[in-house]
């Protein structure tokens, strides 16, 4: 129901602009892209990169999501909006004037956040376009050559993309063995140092197996597969260097959604109140907008909500501390130190959160409830699963395993909780395929190799 | 008396229009004219004629509705075809034929074909195109039978010289008689040639000439090209220019427009004549002449059948290359369909009452018809692609539905609208209705029996009928009674708006205390009583709000109230469609004695006497008539309100 103009566009998103700016908030400027429904499925199945290398999960993505949106199982999304800069949104051309105006709003919420919140500072949104651009380049003249083609990129691709969320700290972004082992190097003249001055009858420590490497549990399998497997082809590396770049780029999302969703839902909110205040927005269109706003901030149970818990936080922490208190938050936090810091008793109790779990014979109990003291559990429970929390890292921490070139894997949760058996499976045979020897599994004191049976058929 | 005056007046007036600037003088004095109105080939004169009519452009940006039907790009209105609805696209798709062609694009030699269902309107725009160039003056060599263009005469070896001194490119050859007059009547000086004005005329067949299909045992060219008269054999040599009879259709609509009807029921050899005539410009001469300059718009149209026939032969490729081949399919736009029927009505002599919604049925049922079902619109898709062809917004469960015209239209192809039931069977429906009826009145109902026996008599596939049959007993019926129970009920309510507005002011007054945790005061008990959750949330479902998105919704709504309030506001809930409909349906579930009344025909006590002669005004003035109204009411109480 396009009951809008390209020109009252315009006229609404400098408004919305103005507004938001006169309430201080800092974002790089917008462009807003208007989208079919279609070109909004494909970007979603893109991640939102208007150019990206093929590969055929993207495709599968797409028809998923195309089939659920014609079976009406879901809607598309309202918004879209991209961390460059300048900062692309998209508008769905079929929306109506009103839910343009709501992205409008709820976008210069995300834009101000990509700007400013700390997790964002290394992202260099100004190159982020050019890189995937390039990175698509490279990886369709690897299709295009002769003597690598489809079938081999899309092997590196899929063994790739099946661990390349699962990395320690994204703001690194190349091993440096050298490094490591000066500083193993440092560590053992240190400890050297003081077997001498304390002479106290112990050994001698041992020199350290420099060659032994990773000098230090190493939390980024792609990379240290790219630097350490020695007859990986040029190609091959870059591909992994390309996935790794790609991961890293969306890691900071993941650990803002709430905090980044909840800032935005709490903006579009004011603006759009300001809108209906003193701008002449139609009454029809606020009835609309509270409708559609309430959908977003829905909250059914058994289902965390980003939008609604990052707007409760936010609301409660400018109720508490002023208006200032919650730049500051935007700025300096991600979602988990954000909930450890505002999510408080009180907010748990009216928001009436509570923890489940599945049992044995798969029924779902509920296992805390927001009453005495109970509400720090499901807090903590909470912190434990937002963020990169969720997702598990593998350490690499031999090379050479049993002297045999086996790499040997330490995965260590925080919270001791265990990988999914079958995810687990497929998704050691896909590094085994890359490394190209056997993966051994450390978990506890255990160290087991993990793998699927070897069979000719494949 | 007067009258016979008036119509002297009249003859006289036009007498005089004709006769006053008619131009009689040699080339050198046609000179002059052409300075100040240069000469015009016949695509350009065609052209000038439709864009002199003006245009209106449609801008989706101004008209957020155009931008539902036609989408993003700018819509051309042409006047000269505004007696045309529903087929904007393939109106563009001629009026970009001449532009090009006047401009001496490709299109120039290539034919203009028309193909399409009966009754689609291919005829009717050919029509058009022959009233645009009847009574078009153009300046002609006297006496030619082809009323050739005074330039032709120039010798080829003057002719760069003098289109560099005229600024003008001079293309045309003068025909076989005017070469031979030119010698003998005009002592080879082509500047002592006379020129004077001639008129198009369909009537003459000057410049305006139909041809109708040739019979396949005598496909003889002279219909085309003329032929030579045999009584004069005798008296000339058999290549003098005073055997010719120049008067076949290409001679005849030489500067104008040939029409073939039904082109392809033509054998193929005859097609290469039309061929040559477009694509080289040249038409053959009867006897032993060169070929003949011919400049003319050639227009033809058939049906599909023939088209698909003759497109399937390898052997006529050459032939389809110079083929400008327009599809004109029927309407798909059920306002513009309508419109098709207004003009119906308003040719015919008929001054019946057609009540409320008679056209806009029929209007439904044949666009419908022709319209091919979408996979994406699933159950319920007939009405639905409809709506959306029509520009309508569909609101489905509280939002509207996000699917535009142009994606539904990609997916259905070339084929939609090519197919279904005629404007015509509609016409002679209507005009059977008008006939038939004793009230002086038409309506939907009466109708539908009408096109529903008329059915199973039009040549078409089985399945197809029981479709269109299954469209007007279920389908499109099931959305008419719809309608027409809110249009009853509408009447019977009295002040429908402001019961609505309580009903609306009852949910705010529940929903502030729900919000409050306080209660609410019966009006009529005055008791306490608790907020109806229930009552609330058959509301907000209907504008696709539940759980706890329903109560965020109905706080911030009560919010919303207090915030307008402040400020002098009323909160209104027409304003938001999907609310107002989800208010008038609660409405009209509510309202209990509306089957009594309507129902009960024999027992009615007198207040129910008075409320059903309420209802009757109330329709009445909504465009019922007495007659109508009543029938109505009886027929939805047949279907409706039923226990």
């Amino acid at each position: 129901m396009a009951d809008w103009s390209i020109k009252e566009l315009d006229k609404w998103s400098k408004l919305i602009e103005k507004i938001a700016r006169d309430k201080g908030l800092d974002f790089y400027d917008i462009e807003y892209e208007i989208y079919s429904h279609r070109d909004m499925l494909n970007a979603m199945s893109y991640i939102g990169i208007p150019i990206h290398y093929p590969h055929w999960s993207f495709g599968k993505a797409f028809e998923i999501q195309e089939m659920y949106y014609y079976y009406g199982l879901t809607g598309l999304p309202y918004e879209m909006v991209i961390n460059t800069n300048p900062a692309i949104a998209y508008l769905m051309k079929d929306n109506s004037l009103l839910l343009q105006l709501l992205v409008m709003a709820h976008v210069s919420g995300h834009d101000d956040f990509f700007k400013n919140n700390v997790t964002f500072a290394h992202t260099r949104p100004e190159l982020v376009l050019e890189t995937f651009k390039n990175h698509a380049k490279r990886i369709r003249a690897y299709i295009d050559d002769p003597s690598i083609g489809e079938d081999k990129v899309e092997k590196i691709l899929d063994a790739a993309h099946s661990i390349s969320h699962n990395m320690g700290d994204y703001r690194r972004d190349r091993l440096d063995p050298e490094a490591d082992k000066e500083r193993l190097q440092r560590e053992y003249f240190r400890s050297v140092d003081d077997w001498r001055i304390f002479a106290d009858g112990k050994k001698k420590p041992e020199e350290p197996e420099y060659n032994r490497l990773p000098n230090f549990p190493e939390p980024n399998l792609l990379l240290f597969i790219r630097d350490n497997k020695h007859d990986l082809e040029n190609w091959e590396k870059d591909i992994l260097t390309i996935v790794d770049r790609q991961s890293r780029y969306l890691m900071p999302q993941v650990e803002t959604k709430i905090t980044n969703e909840g800032w935005a839902s709490f903006w579009h909110l004011n603006i759009m109140k300001e809108l209906e205040n003193y701008h002449e927005l139609p009454q029809g269109m606020y009835l609309e907008f509270l409708k559609h706003h309430n959908r977003v901030i829905a909250h059914p149970k058994g289902r965390l909500n980003p939008y609604y818990l990052g707007l409760r936080v936010f609301q409660d922490i400018e109720e508490r501390f002023g208006r200032d208190e919650i730049f500051l938050a935007r700025e300096s936090m991600r979602d988990i130190s954000f909930l450890g810091q505002y999510l408080t008793k009180e907010l748990i109790y009216s928001m009436d959160m509570f923890s489940y779990g599945l049992q044995k014979d798969s029924s779902v109990r509920i296992e805390k409830i927001a009453e005495e003291d109970e509400w720090k559990e499901i807090k903590k429970i909470l912190l434990q699963t937002i963020g990169r929390n969720s997702i598990p890292v593998p350490y690499i921490i031999d090379r050479n395993f049993k002297n045999n070139g086996y790499l040997l894997v330490d995965f260590k949760d925080p919270f001791k909780r265990e990988l999914e058996p079958g995810y687990q499976l497929r998704t050691v045979a896909y590094i085994e395929k890359l490394w190209g020897k056997d993966i051994y599994w450390k978990e506890g004191n255990t160290i087991e190799h993990i793998g699927m049976e070897k069979t000719d058929s494949g | 008396m007067a009258l016979r005056d008036d119509v002297q007046k009249i003859i006289d007036r036009e007498r005089k229009k004709e006769h006053m600037e008619i131009f009689d003088g040699t080339f050198l004095d046609y000179l002059d004219i052409i300075k100040k109105t240069p000469p015009k080939l016949a695509h350009q004169r065609l052209h000038d004629v439709i864009m002199e009519e003006g245009v209106s452009v449609l801008d989706p940006e101004k008209d957020p509705l155009i931008k539902k039907i036609h989408g993003h790009k700018k819509i051309k209105e042409y006047n000269f075809f505004s007696s045309m609805y529903g087929i904007q696209r393939p109106l563009q798709d001629i009026v970009d034929y001449f532009r090009n062609a006047s401009r001496r694009g490709e299109e120039m030699k290539q034919v203009l074909y028309l193909v399409g269902p009966v009754g689609a309107g291919k005829s009717t725009i050919v029509n058009l195109l022959k009233r645009g160039l009847e009574g078009q003056w153009i300046y002609s060599i006297a006496g030619c039978p082809m009323h050739e263009e005074p330039l032709n005469s120039i010798p080829q070896e003057m002719r760069i010289k003098m289109e560099n001194k005229l600024g003008m490119r001079i293309e045309g050859e003068l025909c076989p008689i005017c070469r031979g007059r030119l010698n003998s009547d005009w002592g080879g000086k082509f500047e002592n040639i006379p020129v004077t004005m001639t008129q198009f005329s369909r009537g003459d067949r000057r410049g305006i000439v139909e041809v109708a299909p040739v019979d396949p045992n005598n496909q003889d060219t002279s219909v085309l090209i003329g032929q030579v008269d045999i009584s004069k054999i005798d008296r000339y040599p058999e290549d003098d220019y005073r055997v010719l009879s120049l008067n076949g259709a290409f001679n005849r609509g030489n500067r104008g427009l040939v029409e073939f009807i039904e082109i392809f029921k033509n054998e193929v050899e005859y097609l290469h004549e039309i061929i040559t005539a477009t694509q080289e410009k040249r038409i053959k001469s009867p006897g032993k002449n060169a070929m003949i300059y011919f400049d003319g718009v050639i227009v033809a149209h058939s049906n599909e059948a023939e088209w698909n026939k003759f497109h399937s032969e390898m052997t006529n490729e050459a032939i389809l290359d110079r083929i400008v081949k327009i599809e004109v399919p029927y309407c798909t736009m059920t306002s513009e369909e309508e419109k098709i029927y207004e003009k119906y009505l308003r040719t015919t002599d008929f001054d019946h009452h057609v009540s409320p919604h008679t056209l806009e049925f029929l209007g439904r049922f044949s666009v419908s018809s022709r319209l091919l079902p979408s996979e994406k619109l699933g159950e319920g898709g007939v009405i639905a692609k409809r709506k959306i062809y029509n520009g309508e917004e569909i609101i489905e469960k509280g939002d509207t539905k996000r699917i535009t015209k142009q994606e539904l239209q990609e997916d259905a192809g070339p084929r939609e609208g090519m197919e279904g039931i005629s404007t015509r069977l509609i016409f002679k429906a209507i005009s059977d209705a008008m006939a038939e009826t004793e009230t002086g009145c038409i309506d939907p109902i009466q109708l539908r029996e009408i096109v529903l026996q008329k059915l199973p008599k039009i040549m078409a596939k089985e399945d197809r009928i029981k479709h269109w049959k299954a469209l007007l007993k279920d389908t499109l019926f099931k959305e008419f009674l719809k309608e027409l129970e809110k249009e009853v009920t509408k009447a019977f309510v009295s002040a429908f708006d402001e019961q609505a507005d309580s009903l609306f002011h009852n949910y705010l007054d529940h929903a502030e205390a729900w919000v409050n945790k306080t209660k609410v005061k019966d009006i009529t008990t005055n008791e306490d009583l608790d907020p109806d959750e229930k009552f609330m949330s058959s509301i907000e479902e209907q504008i696709g709000l539940t759980g706890s998105a329903a109560e965020g919704f109905r706080g911030d709504v009560v919010a919303f109230m207090f915030s307008l309030a402040k400020r002098n506001k009323e909160l209104k809930w027409k304003v938001y469609a999907p609310l107002k409909e989800a208010i008038e349906n609660k409405l009209m579930a509510s309202v209990k004695d509306i089957s009594r009344v309507v129902t009960q025909a024999k027992s009615r006590s007198d207040r129910e006497k008075h409320k059903y002669s309420e209802m009757i005004e109330r329709m009445i003035e909504n465009g019922y008539c007495v007659e109508c109204a009543n029938k109505i009411i009886q027929f939805a109480s047949n279907h409706l309100w039923r226990e």
